[in-house]
């Protein structure tokens, strides 16, 4: 135990119990409620659970790593690991295992909450703790671990136990089951990358001797059989392997019959190796072997900068990662836990506080609370009494609820919401544009080779080599190399700013939209902790759970705000054994509810302490405690924003809400008038308003801004969807763009950067087409030679990815930086 | 001059011999995650209390 005793140096000494103390686990100021076990402060019980469960395997080294950004896990502490007993079912199991034999198994799982190195060393010292996990290995980028264990020495519940109780949660929703392998197409990428660099390398030695002078080299003429050989030989792989995808794009283009820029690409290609074939089989030169290689290298080099998507975040979500994995099934007087597959029609499920209704329902409560936000937007819960009818998606607030299952969970009506539309969004714009712009390209680079090959006739060879060289030269390669560059650098600092693209394409919708729709609730303003404020005397951990049992009972919106804020500060996870014995409600006024023989009024200054001050006060036993702020406005900063979006941008912007008009007033300034401001909107309508913009506009894109379900439709409507999340690892609903609630008030500035996209493209393409109308000139005039154009491929490469990386980087310079989570 | 040909047959399997080691490299996963082995490899086995001098 030497490595405790080390350990605790680190820790701050209380000097007195008003300056507090720091959880030996967590860091974090504990609460007078702290434990205090051999010397050791713990702030709650789960962190204490973790540092005996550490110390017990002499894994304490990890509080001297140097940067221990150690989860709190005071809300663990009274979760119950009951919600895991799905996980013995060995359906379910079976569905999550990778590899299963001989009473081995292997899975990854997802968890979210992984973040730092001292997450890698301690989650891979797993075998530690449990013998029968073999091996654990985490993938950092990806958020994931893979663990290898022993079925007859453990079991998958007592892993994910065990990884919760660590503080980190795995992420098992109906999507983690039911994913296919997924085949990592990066691996590909590279091999056809190192395959086309491998050649490129080798064939530019094997070429070099070819460009020198024969007369003054004897040696290129004696061995240019042999280096002949060799770049054939080299060049097969690249043609066959690694320019395939190329091939393939064009080839599907072709079919259905539109227009892309892998066509004329794949034009060049084989035009530059066809007439490399012919040089050398007919032994009138070197051929162009090493500038065929080398524009598969780069070309590739492009396409992977394309596709290098975010591992962390997954943007195309369906109602399966909304819908828990399992629920509480009650049969006569036992509470067994099942997965949500298994459900059927006329079973009793057990809901409790917080929990998810998986399909839609009947109430058998006598009453419930139950909070739509998630699916309609309204911030206010609901009151149902028995007999009422609890569609999918619904959130439980307060008691445990009973409820009888109506409708499979497949038909439910959270789907319906979901697949109200057929998931076709109007075909991207820019491909329409790219694919015009192919179009013309290719039509134009045919004509000028057959026009420049003719004007040789009835020189046949000649005609032909400037036929070809035409269409090599004319190849848009560099052209292909502006797009992703230029977006995929924009994506990539983006990511740093804290808004992330699903594809390059997204980069240009976003920064061309004409017209924004913002959500209120959730996007707008804040639903976490800041809003609510209290000053007066301090709160118990007693006095906070006599505040809360009363709020739960209130439906007015401001005891749920109280609560909701109370719960969070404190970390009360499990507000199930919290409930007043007596509770009475006046309307307009305030509530007086009592708890554990104490009586709490909570209410108007009015109705409280007879004066007319602002703020919702509170007493306990007749003491007046103090008062509750609540600011129901918006997030800091998004009002400057809108302004400059509206004035500075000149952007049509609206705002769409769930909620009533009651704090209709904090927007007006932001937006253009009356018409621009939706209350009471459903989610159909939502998606309706984004309907109708279409139609009053034909090229407008419209941005459509929102958090939670009840978007996902207006998400999927609009041209560019966003997301906004106060977490980046947590779910959103599907949409194009996902960003971190912190960048909204510079959201402004984000739409420029991506407007600036175009421009640096434009930029871009006219370098190319510099190099191309050199090129062209020399091709026309029947002189390129292979040397030539060995330079002039790369040269104008480079320069166009230099420029494209250059500029983007030196635009983003002024835009804050995102800070880390 | 005639050692080019030999010179050749080598430099094409070295090169060769790398492109294979690549392939198997990443055939094997070895590029899917590039930060975590950073990480790891400076923890060290079982000497817990020698991290915290480095």
């Amino acid at each position: 135990m030497i490595l405790v005793g080390q350990y605790k140096d680190n820790i701050m000494k209380p000097d007195s119990i008003t300056q507090g103390v720091q959880c030996a686990h967590c860091g974090e100021q504990c609460d007078r409620d702290y434990i205090i076990t051999n010397d050791l402060y713990f702030c709650c019980e789960g962190c204490k659970t973790v540092y005996d469960l550490l110390s017990e395997h002499d894994l304490c080294g990890y509080y001297s790593m140097d940067d221990p950004e150690v989860i709190s896990l005071k809300h663990l502490a009274h979760k119950s690991m009951e919600r895991f007993a799905y996980l013995d079912d060995s359906e379910i199991v079976e569905s999550l295992l990778e590899y299963n034999l001989d009473g081995k198994a292997q899975l990854t799982l997802k968890l979210p909450s992984v973040h730092c190195t001292s997450c890698v060393w301690l989650l891979e010292k797993l075998p530690f703790i449990n013998s029968g996990i073999i091996r654990s290995r985490l993938q950092l980028a990806g958020k994931s671990i893979t663990i290898y264990y022993d079925k007859e020495k453990t079991s998958l519940r007592s892993i994910v136990e065990l990884l919760t109780m660590l503080g980190y949660e795995p992420e098992l929703s109906m999507a983690t089951v039911q994913k296919e392998g997924q085949v990592n197409t990066n691996r590909t990428m590279y091999i056809r990358l190192a395959v086309a660099g491998f050649a490129f390398g080798n064939t530019m030695l094997f070429s070099l001797p070819g460009y020198f002078d024969e007369g003054m080299n004897l040696m290129a003429s004696h061995f240019s059989l042999l280096f002949s050989g060799l770049n054939l030989l080299f060049s097969l792989p690249v043609i066959l392997y690694s320019a395939l995808p190329f091939f393939k794009n064009a080839f599907a283009g072709f079919r259905s019959k539109t227009m892309n820029l892998d066509i004329p690409i794949s034009m060049g290609i084989i035009a530059l190796y066809g007439r490399s074939l012919y040089e050398i089989f007919s032994n009138s030169g070197p051929g162009f072997m090493d500038s065929f290689t080398g524009l598969v290298f780069f070309l590739l080099i492009g396409r992977l900068f394309q596709k290098k998507s975010f591992d962390a975040l997954e943007f195309d979500r369906d109602h399966s990662s909304f819908i828990p994995l399992q629920c509480t099934v009650l049969e006569g007087e036992k509470e067994i836990s099942k997965p949500v597959s298994s459900i059927r029609i006329g079973d009793a499920l057990s809901i409790h506080n917080q929990e998810i209704i998986p399909a839609d329902s009947k109430l058998l409560s006598v009453i419930g609370h139950i909070d739509y936000s998630f699916i309609t937007g309204e911030s206010t819960p609901v009151e149902l009494i028995k007999g009422g009818m609890i569609y999918a998606g619904a959130r439980v607030i307060g008691p445990t609820i009973k409820v009888e299952v109506k409708r499979e969970v497949s038909r439910s009506a959270l789907l319906r919401i979901w697949n109200s539309e057929p998931v076709s969004k109007s075909e991207s714009k820019l491909l329409l544009v790219s694919a015009v712009f192919a179009k013309y390209f290719t039509v134009f680079t045919i004509g000028l080779a057959i026009l420049g090959g003719m004007t040789y006739l009835p020189d046949i060879s000649s005609a032909i080599n400037v036929f070809t060289a035409v269409l090599i030269i004319a190849c848009p390669c560099a052209l292909t190399l502006a797009g992703p560059f230029t977006l995929g650098n924009i994506m990539r600092l983006s990511a740093k700013k804290g808004i992330y693209f699903k594809n390059p394409e997204t980069v240009m919708e976003f920064g061309s939209g004409s017209s924004i729709v913002f959500d209120k609730t959730g996007t707008l303003t804040s639903s976490l902790e800041g809003q609510v404020e209290y000053e007066g005397n301090i709160l118990l951990r007693d006095d906070i759970e006599m505040i809360i049992s009363g709020c739960l009972a209130s439906t007015h919106p401001k005891s749920r705000m109280i609560a909701a804020w109370l719960s969070k500060r404190n970390d009360i996870g499990n507000l199930d054994g919290i409930r007043c014995d007596m509770f009475k409600e006046i309307p307009g006024s305030g509530w007086i509810s009592h708890f554990r023989g104490h009586e709490i009024q909570i209410g108007s200054s009015e109705f409280i302490k007879q004066t007319k001050e602002s703020g919702v006060f509170l007493s306990i036993d007749g003491i007046q405690y103090g008062r509750f702020m609540i600011h129901e406005g918006p997030r800091k900063g998004i009002l400057p924003m809108l302004k400059r979006l509206k004035d500075d941008v000149k952007i049509t912007t609206y705002l769409l809400s769930g909620d009533d008009d009651r704090h209709a007033y904090h927007y007006e300034s932001g937006f253009e008038g009356e018409h621009s401001l939706r209350f009471h909107q459903s989610p159909e309508q939502k998606a309706q308003f984004i309907d109708a913009l279409h139609a009053q506009t034909d090229d407008e894109v419209i941005v459509m801004v929102g958090d939670g379900i009840n978007d996902a439709g207006a998400l999927k409507k609009s041209d560019v969807g966003i997301a906004v999340t106060e977490h980046i690892s947590s779910f959103t609903p599907g949409c194009d763009i996902v960003m971190s609630s912190k960048v909204l008030p510079h959201f402004d500035m984000l739409k420029n950067y991506a407007q600036s996209g175009s421009s640096i493209i434009i930029g871009a393409f006219i370098i190319s087409v510099i190099y191309n109308a050199i090129g062209l000139t020399l091709a026309l005039m029947g002189i390129l030679t292979p040397l030539f154009t060995a330079i002039l491929m790369p040269v104008s490469s480079l320069t166009v990815i230099g420029f494209s990386i250059g500029m983007t980087s030196w635009k983003a310079r002024h835009i804050p930086n995102a800070e880390s989570e | 001059m005639e050692v080019i040909f030999m010179l050749i047959g080598f430099s094409v399997l070295v090169a060769g011999g790398f492109l294979i080691a690549f392939t198997w490299a990443v055939k094997t996963g070895q590029f899917d995650d590039r930060t975590t082995p950073a990480i790891r490899m400076l923890f060290d086995e079982q000497k817990d209390e020698d991290i915290s001098k480095e």
